[in-house]
């Protein structure tokens, strides 16, 4: 087989395998956030822990599970049917919600391969329900699981099981997700030993790290294009909703030749209040930046990781140190990274990269009892305006960069939960005005049919998301809230948790993407606009 | 098409495609002992208006090989439009308005939220069915439970029917929150919309099920093609009158035809009606020799069409069209870009690709020498000899081997290989995409190829299947008679098939199963009465009812079959018995069937679902068919063959990977029960099928090649 054939070939193998792993974990998996809004990624790795194949789900992830495996192989010398399970953010982990599962993959008695897949769990326990808590540290957020073998040999170790599970609020959802997510990992490993016997061990490894070359070299080709030089972009985080507001994250691209270095150096020290990134996050954000100047086709996968470097001193923001909290590291401040090595994009490629988007995931968590006396949890993410580019206007309520989660209809919701939605629209004139306009964020106003608490965690009220080219920031976005029985909406921070009585509404409204050049010039090419 | 005695009837399935109109013809003798006998035909496509081709194959046909029979049969014709599908993927439907509850207007802009794809920083823009200047919020609101918190007031729906007849529309789709627990509210919107004369497509009829958006999707397709596609099939109706066409039915997504004048009212049934036609029609002729396991394979120019069907076809309801969801059953089909006309190309990255790109039909692949120059899946079996250049479309068009050589040799220079080598990667990066298609519709679901059949057609189908079916284990390709235009063959066989279903949310208890009693009751009613209506004097009907069920709080819901009830149109037979600790049970075994585990929890019910059909003429074969089909798996497995007629000559074809000397025969030279031990070529107008080296075919009672993968 000629090798560029090969290549095509087994990248369409081992793609199949990720999805087929995702499709296992979806369909068995139990809590509407894996199933309805697909929080969750597979993804195959080499014996050294780089990824070599992913199934297209959620980008956060995806960057930051090679650290995971890497974290598991420290731990363990792996045999056939061990599953390790983690989370924790400082062991492998991105936020605790986040639970991670590996599994080796073996043939003729050698390791060549890895199954893994992570997905966000509604509830972790901690402090409060959703486990996306304004925590003063870690432990406050919940149970933190190091790397442990969940499986030894194929055996269940439940004992791991039983205190996990006794760990968290709705045990018997929790219990079923991290079955589906066995389940997948199973697939997978059964399909890549077929492969092993099909081809040999041996060619499949060489064929991993074909496709690893193949992917590096094409990164290679896309920094090759960025202008050698030094490009410097700064953005801010609100706040860390304890105290401290407009932390900066700031980066330092340097170009040269085929090789890029991302120096954070300069970003804010870490902070007291969840908004810390561990650096795996940090990592994910930028390779995700770099995914995204390569053509839509090609694969994703360790070997784009190989073509730059990241320098993020431990005791940032970008790399925060135990037990600094960080729930909202990993949907927050992931976005505001992005944000940032995009802004130095935009200076070295002019007309390639778009304004900035929504730049926050407006996670709104909340739980309380049911009628019944049952504990529940709800935690749902809102997309916002895209930023417009040299083509066109962005897209209007959607999800952009580090996540791709659907929402939860409306008609399942308020089946499961004592919650009603009032409202669920376009944010007219959010997005930010230009020659092409940046995308409208959302609204969703939300109202407690009985006792709740409510965590908001969001970014992108104070400082907005920036223009382009001359084009206007988009629009904040404000979170608000009415008792009942008030006449009056109150405004409230980006961050806050709160405790609701029937009655009560939520009122979100997300930011709106930025703005590409100045209003009223150029071309529109007819109108690019589709009111979304 | 009705059970019982007929005088005979001329059958005629019409499937228009975007270069060809295909039509087949059965002559259905009065007597079941006799065989029918079939036509093909093929003409231009006309797309400005595609019933003028139909029309015109139709009168070929009456004035060619049916003149015959011509006037003294009943003449039906089976029709697959795409005059909804067109019109929704060209946004070229009527103007259309949405109403929904207020507050929620943006429902189908925001859908659910999510990007197509993951990486694109510069998406390009989406073209909305209904703009947001169209889309009108109605003061009410009804509960999880279907109460109305917000009665919707007489005076409300006359000022929202106002509006919307002010917006200058022709069409409206209706979507309130909860309709499908309590249709009422909508009912009284659709009565003051109508009364101002506009179409209206209400959610708690098109699909009373529960997920906001998805019903509202599927309904504002409905609403958006529907008037349409009801001008156009009075129009076709009316002319094919003329040529003495008694009857006129029109192919839908379910695999299953409807009176024209149901798809004019639920046109969203039809938007995926192409494709079902090509499964029905590769059952149908799988079925007649012998074979009930079967995963078709359809390859035409840009695309391949795979589904497969353990003794049934499959429905889903979790389609989709041009990314918008269309929720109504499916034929359960699963398309990859990647065809006969896709082209190949090397990456940045040096990874040799192929599509999803396509040359189409003009300029076509090189060696069609109308202008294409990049290397396409058809020059390739060109380049190693694998489509003879002499006797394409029966040799009305000459193939430029010489432009498909120039073509791939270009991509061979780049590759530093030989212009076989690189042809031969071309095939394989093809076979490469098409084995993970038929993965995911097989392994991937829990079947094992192994106990498949692969059914063959579509222009280059057959260069490609044996190759896959060695790769995936699948012993056997079935190349049924006419693969060129076996889509119209399945819509001229298809059932009358009507699917109905309502959602009753619930926990799987004997009050919930009351309910869900009375909709079957209800259903049951609403089936006998449409069939009957539409097909007059029908004398049976079958009915289907199933449960969709899931444990309480997934989201992903099991089908769960219940007992057939075979009925006389004349008589509304009693709902299914419900049982609430059976149903229960079997949840749990189907679950752990589908899943390998179950849990403990609480069962709850989400649909009620009912699929109704009238026997099409496909099971009214039975005895011929038979007999047929027993005579050639007897002829194949005992090897009681005939050798196979003089080659029309003998080639060097790449085949396996290597020249090999190759015998070529005509299709039409085989007669049943020849056996031919490859490799060899067999040929015929609008397909070609490749026998490799290790394989045996034998050719059954029916004209199918029933090929032995070795």
């Amino acid at each position: 087989m000629l090798e560029s054939v090969r290549l095509a070939v087994f990248q369409n193998l081992f793609s199949s395998i990720a999805d087929e792993m995702g499709v296992t974990i979806q369909r068995s998996a139990y809590s509407p956030n894996i199933k309805e809004r697909k929080d969750f990624s597979c993804a195959i790795f080499s014996p050294q822990g780089e990824m070599v194949a992913q199934a297209a789900h959620i980008p956060v992830h995806l960057g930051s599970m090679p650290l995971s495996v890497r974290a598991a192989l420290d731990m363990y010398h792996f045999e056939p049917g061990d599953v390790v399970i983690l989370n924790d953010p400082y062991m492998g982990g991105t936020h605790l919600p986040d639970i991670t599962m590996i599994m080796p993959v073996f043939a003729d008695g050698r390791l060549i391969a890895f199954a893994a897949n992570r997905a966000h769990h509604n509830d972790v326990g901690g402090m409060s329900p959703g486990s996306m808590p304004l925590a003063e540290d870690i432990f406050q957020e919940g149970i933190r699981i190091p790397p442990v073998r969940l499986y030894r040999r194929g055996e269940l170790n439940d004992d791991i099981m039983r205190l996990l599970t006794a760990n968290v609020r709705v045990p018997r959802e929790r219990k079923a997700d991290l079955e589906a997510q066995v389940a997948g990992n199973r697939r997978a490993v059964q399909r890549l030993s077929e492969l092993a016997l099909k081809y040999g061990p041996e060619e499949l490894l060489a064929q991993m790290d074909r496709l690893l070359d193949y992917t590096e070299a094409l990164t290679r080709r896309c920094i090759e294009a960025i202008p050698d030089g030094t490009y410097t972009f700064e953005d801010f985080l609100d706040d860390d909703g304890r105290g401290t507001e407009s932390i900066p994250i700031r980066v330092t691209l340097t170009v040269k030749g085929s090789t890029a270095h991302l120096d954070f150096s300069e970003s804010a020290p870490e902070v007291a209040g969840p908004v810390n990134c561990v650096y795996a996050v940090t990592l994910s954000a930028v390779a995700y930046a770099f995914r995204c100047l390569m053509d839509a086709d090609a694969p994703t996968n360790g070997g784009t990781f190989r073509a730059f470097t990241v320098e993020a001193p431990a005791g940032t923001v970008v790399n925060a140190r135990f037990p600094s909290p960080v729930a909202g590291g990993n949907v927050e401040t992931s976005q505001r990274i992005v944000d940032v090595v995009l802004g130095a994009f935009a200076q070295a490629l002019p007309g390639r990269i778009p304004a900035a988007s929504c730049g926050s995931m407006n996670n709104l968590v909340m739980g309380g009892k049911d009628a019944q006396g049952a504990a529940w949890a709800y935690y749902e993410t809102m997309g916002g305006g895209m930023g417009a580019h040299a083509r066109g206007d962005g897209r209007s309520a959607v999800q952009t960069h580090m996540t791709n989660t659907q929402n939860t209809p409306i008609e399942a919701l308020e089946q499961s939960y004592p919650l009603r939605v009032r409202r669920y629209a376009v944010r007219r004139n959010s997005g930010g005005a230009g020659m092409y306009r940046g995308g409208d964020g959302i609204v969703r106003e939300v109202e407690v049919l009985l006792p709740a608490q409510a965590t908001l965690l969001t970014e992108r009220r104070r400082h907005a998301p920036y223009g382009l080219a001359g084009g206007a920031p988009g629009a904040p976005g404000r979170n608000r809230l009415l008792r009942a029985g008030a006449t009056e909406w109150v405004d409230l921070p980006p961050k806050v948790q709160l405790d609701l009585t029937p009655g009560d509404r939520l009122c979100i409204e997300t930011p709106g993407g930025g703005g590409y050049g100045r209003p009223g010039t150029g071309d529109r090419n007819g109108e690019g606009s589709d009111g979304r | 098409m009705t059970k019982g005695k007929h005088g005979g009837m001329i059958l005629v399935g019409a499937d228009t495609g975007g270069t060809f109109t295909d039509l087949i013809a059965m002559v259905v003798p009065a007597s079941p002992r006799e065989a029918p006998r079939t036509y093909a035909h093929k003409v231009l496509s006309t797309p400005d208006d595609p019933g003028r081709a139909v029309l015109q194959g139709l009168q070929e046909l009456l004035q060619g090989a049916l003149a015959e029979w011509a006037g003294r049969m009943p003449l039906l014709v089976v029709h697959g439009s795409t005059v909804a599908t067109n019109a929704l993927l060209e946004r070229r439907g009527v103007p259309t308005a949405f109403v929904t509850t207020a507050g929620f207007e943006d429902l189908l802009l925001i859908g659910r939220q999510h990007r197509r794809s993951l990486y694109d920083l510069t998406p390009d823009p989406v073209a909305p069915l209904i703009p947001p200047e169209r889309c009108f919020g109605v003061e009410e609101r009804l509960d999880a439970s279907g109460h109305p918190i917000v009665p919707l007031t007489e005076e409300e729906a006359e000022r929202v029917a106002g509006a919307v007849a002010a917006s200058g529309v022709e069409s409206v789709a209706i979507c309130l929150l909860f309709s499908f627990r309590n249709g009422a509210h909508e009912a009284l919107l659709a009565e003051a919309l109508r009364r101002r004369g506009l179409h209206v497509s209400a959610s708690h009829r098109v699909l009373p099920e529960y997920r906001e958006f998805e019903r509202a999707s599927t309904t504002a397709i409905n609403a958006y093609v529907s008037p349409l596609m009801q001008r156009y099939l009075d129009r076709l109706a009316d002319q094919l009158g003329r040529f003495g066409v008694n009857r006129l039915r029109v192919m839908q997504s379910n695999g299953g035809s409807i009176s024209a004048a149901q798809a004019g009212s639920d046109a969203v049934h039809t938007v995926l009606s192409g494709p079902a036609g090509g499964v029905v029609g590769a059952q149908f002729a799988a079925l007649r020799s012998g074979f009930s396991q079967v995963i078709t394979f359809d390859m035409g120019g840009t695309s391949t069409d795979v589904s497969l069907l353990p003794g049934r076809v499959q429905v889903t309801t979790e389609g989709s069209i041009d990314h918008l969801p269309v929720r109504v059953p499916i034929l359960d089909i699963h398309t990859v870009g990647a065809g006969g006309g896709s082209i190949a190309y090397l990456d940045a990255g040096g990874a040799l690709r192929v599509g999803p790109r396509s040359a189409g039909a003009d300029p076509g692949p090189a060696c069609y020498g109308k202008g294409g120059t990049e290397p396409t899946v058809t020059d390739a079996h060109v380049v190693l000899g694998r489509l003879p250049v002499d006797q394409f479309l029966g040799g009305r068009m000459q193939l430029d081997a010489e432009a498909a050589r120039a073509a791939v040799g270009r991509l061979a220079a780049a590759l530093h290989a030989s212009v076989e080598e690189t042809a031969w990667g071309i095939l394989q990066v093809a076979n490469s995409q098409m084995e993970r298609a038929l993965r995911v519709i097989s392994v991937e679901r829990g079947f094992d190829p192994a106990e498949f059949s692969l059914v063959s057609f579509g222009g280059a189908g057959g260069l490609h299947a044996a190759d896959l079916a060695r790769g995936l284990g699948i012993p056997r390709v079935i190349v049924p008679p006419h693969p060129g235009v076996l889509s119209a063959w399945g819509m001229a066989v298809a059932d009358v098939v009507k699917t109905y279903s309502q959602g009753v949310p619930g926990l799987l208890d004997r009050e919930t199963l009351r309910v869900a009693t009375g909709v079957f009751a209800r259903l049951i009613r609403q089936a006998i009465n449409d069939l009957s209506a539409e097909t007059p004097g029908v004398a049976e009907i079958h009915l289907e009812p199933s449960l969709d069920v899931r444990y309480s709080g997934q989201s992903f819901e099991l089908s769960l079959p219940l007992p057939v009830i075979i009925t006389p149109s004349t008589r509304v037979p009693d709902p299914p018995l419900l049982h609430a600790e059976s149903l229960r049970e079997a949840f749990h075994v189907a679950h752990t069937e589908r899943y390998g585990h179950r849990f403990a929890d609480p069962v709850e019910l989400v649909t009620v679902r009912l699929r109704a059909w009238i026997p099409g003429t496909g099971r009214l074969l039975p005895q011929t068919a038979k007999r047929a089909g027993r005579a050639a798996g007897t002829t194949a497995r005992r090897a009681v063959t005939s050798a196979p007629p003089k080659p029309l000559r003998t080639v060097t074809a790449f085949i396996g990977g290597a020249p090999r000397e190759t015998a070529v025969y005509r299709r039409t030279d085989l007669s049943p029960a020849t056996r031919i031990d490859g490799p060899a070529i067999i040929l015929e107008p609008h397909a070609t099928t490749i026998v490799g080296e290790r394989d045996r075919l034998v050719v059954d009672g029916h004209g199918t090649l029933v090929l032995e993968v070795g």
